[in-house]
């Protein structure tokens, strides 16, 4: 596989927030790479210092193996954080606009064939600013597509849209992906990246925390639900031990992380021995949102 | 640069504040002549009387008519100025400006670009100056003498883009619509109450090299002379004013200035 981005040492501070540490990623060819984090995890600021918007303190970054330079971003299709387009402009004008940014050839055929597939050209003649929420992503989707890059940037791609336009999104963003281009996609919705994204990037606090395929991600230690009379106390007991942590604290239970290496047998033990007798204890099956709240606790 | 015009142009094409301030000064321009006209043959008629003459000055025929319409017309340079205001803080607040950069193009093309509204506000302004003082010639002329004094016309045109490069850097660096056209408007009377306490303490001199004052020193007041004359009498002294080659080269000084100001601090930003 190619690479198509790779970053060394970002780094980004804003006054007494450092919001970026020293990053290191790298992209390769065909992936659909999710960015996960918690709000103020940097995974905005490291698309802004990628897509050029954003001076990095510190760093290198490279797209295509070309370095920095401007010509490298016409061939990424990108929204970030919100659709920004000219709202006293139609659609096709918006859209011109772009294509003669990133020298579009035959951009009336291009405008066409996005705004077809996008399902806007029905109202291709409307100001963007009669568009509703939904529409003005999907014509966000249709701009990164205008040229036919071969890198879609995303950042939180399904924001503020109801069930149907997430679904649209979402299902739009899996056909891209099946052309086989690059997707690189920050989102808060974890059920949307497990079910798009092979490989995964988990920030917090502008620090990179884990990185690899999902599967990689995902199968690191195991998860117990487990139920006992007194969860306090079982609390202590996991405060005690390096081998067990709390993943999430349902009513009456506690969702822990457990090292792979410890059978159910031995937890039971382990709790029995310190006076905690559980009254339930099943595995959990583990999702992505359980491995992310693991790895950012 | 082909590109960047065509980029440009789609985005005036369809701006409503461009076509109501536009309009507000196609209407407006012939009228404030006429009331310049008005006013200086009313309150300064002294100042006729300076030069030897008589009578109503009637600055409608060639050539004078070229030396006062640039000047009358150079008042609404304000106007169109907000206009280079509005179009570049729309950038920022439209957010446009940070996706044009995020779709490829580079800060020195999206400043070129909004230099290229600048050039076409000052033709098309230029171009209507050039139309009101062929149609006043014309009309009040016994003869059509057009090319006499026309060359105030390229001198209208360059004032223009300096006044319109000076909006764009307070756009540019202000980023909000409102401050940038309250920090532009303020910046012509802070910098002629300024001028007058320099002159008042004998630096006359120094306030020959303000950009707003070397701006408006490339198409006089037409009664200069007449007046220069008066002020002559009066106090013995010549006024310092810059010679028209030097003030061209102060002109494009800040003009480029304003330019490259407006690029680095756009570049170093976060958008």
């Amino acid at each position: 596989m190619s690479e198509v981005l790779s970053t060394n040492g970002l780094r980004k501070e804003y006054k007494d927030t450092i919001a970026l540490r020293d990053l290191s990623i790298t992209v390769e060819k065909g992936q659909i790479f999710g960015l996960l984090g918690p709000n103020g995890s940097g995974k905005t600021t490291t698309l802004g210092i990628l897509l050029g918007v954003i001076k990095p303190k510190k760093g290198t970054f490279s797209w295509f193996g070309n370095g920095q330079k401007d010509e490298n971003r016409k061939n990424i299709g990108a929204l970030l954080e919100t659709p920004n387009f000219y709202p006293y402009l139609n659609a096709v004008d918006n859209l011109k606009i772009v294509s003669k940014i990133k020298d579009v050839k035959n951009s009336e055929e291009a405008i066409e064939r996005v705004l077809k597939r996008v399902n806007l050209w029905e109202r291709k003649k409307s100001k963007f600013k009669t568009y509703s929420l939904g529409m003005k992503q999907r014509l966000a989707l249709a701009s990164c597509m205008l040229a036919d890059p071969d890198v879609l940037v995303l950042d939180e791609p399904t924001n503020g849209l109801d069930p149907q336009g997430i679904a649209e999104i979402r299902s739009l963003i899996m056909d891209i992906a099946k052309e086989g281009k690059t997707i690189i996609i920050a989102s808060h919705l974890l059920d949307e990246i497990e079910k798009m994204c092979t490989h995964v990037a988990i920030m917090k606090y502008g620090e990179l925390l884990q990185v690899g395929t999902l599967e990689e991600i995902m199968t690191q230690d195991r998860m117990l639900m487990i139920k006992a009379d007194d969860l306090d106390k079982a609390k202590k007991v996991i405060d005690t031990t390096d081998h067990i942590s709390i993943i999430d604290e349902p009513v009456g239970e506690l969702l822990i992380a457990v090292d792979e290496k410890y059978s159910n047998a031995e937890i039971n033990k382990l709790f029995a021995e310190n006076e905690v007798y559980l009254s339930g204890l099943r595995d959990h099956k583990k999702n992505l949102e359980s491995t992310f709240l693991e790895i950012v606790k | 640069m082909k590109k960047l015009l065509a980029i440009e142009l789609i985005k005036l094409s369809k701006l409503r504040s461009l076509r109501v301030i536009l309009l507000i000064y196609f209407g407006l321009a012939p009228l404030i002549v006429y009331g310049f006209y008005s006013f200086f043959n009313t309150f300064m008629g002294p100042l006729m009387a300076v030069s030897g003459q008589t009578g109503e000055w009637n600055p409608f025929v060639f050539p004078d008519v070229w030396g006062f319409v640039t000047w009358s017309s150079s008042w609404f340079n304000i106007l169109i100025g907000v206009i280079v205001v509005i179009v570049m803080t729309n950038e920022y607040s439209y957010r446009t400006l940070k996706q044009n950069i995020i779709d490829g193009a580079s800060f020195k093309e999206v400043i070129i670009g909004k230099f290229f509204i600048v050039f076409i506000l000052s033709t098309i302004v230029t171009l209507y100056t050039l139309i009101l003082g062929i149609i006043y010639g014309a009309a009040n002329s016994e003869t059509m003498d057009i090319w006499n004094g026309i060359n105030d016309i390229p001198k209208y045109y360059f004032q223009t883009i300096c006044y319109f490069s000076f909006a764009f850097f307070f756009a540019s660096v202000l980023k909000k619509p409102a401050v940038s056209i309250i920090f532009f408007i303020v910046s012509f009377i802070a910098e002629f109450i300024l001028g007058q306490f320099l002159k008042a303490g004998g630096l006359e001199q120094v306030y020959a090299f303000f950009p707003l004052n070397s701006f408006s020193n490339l198409v006089p007041i037409p009664i200069l002379q007449e007046a220069i004359k008066m002020a002559e009498e009066r106090t013995g002294e010549t006024p310092f004013i810059l010679e028209n080659s030097t003030n061209l080269l102060v002109c494009l000084f800040y003009m480029t200035l304003f330019f490259l100001i407006s690029l680095w601090v756009i570049k170093r930003r976060d958008l």
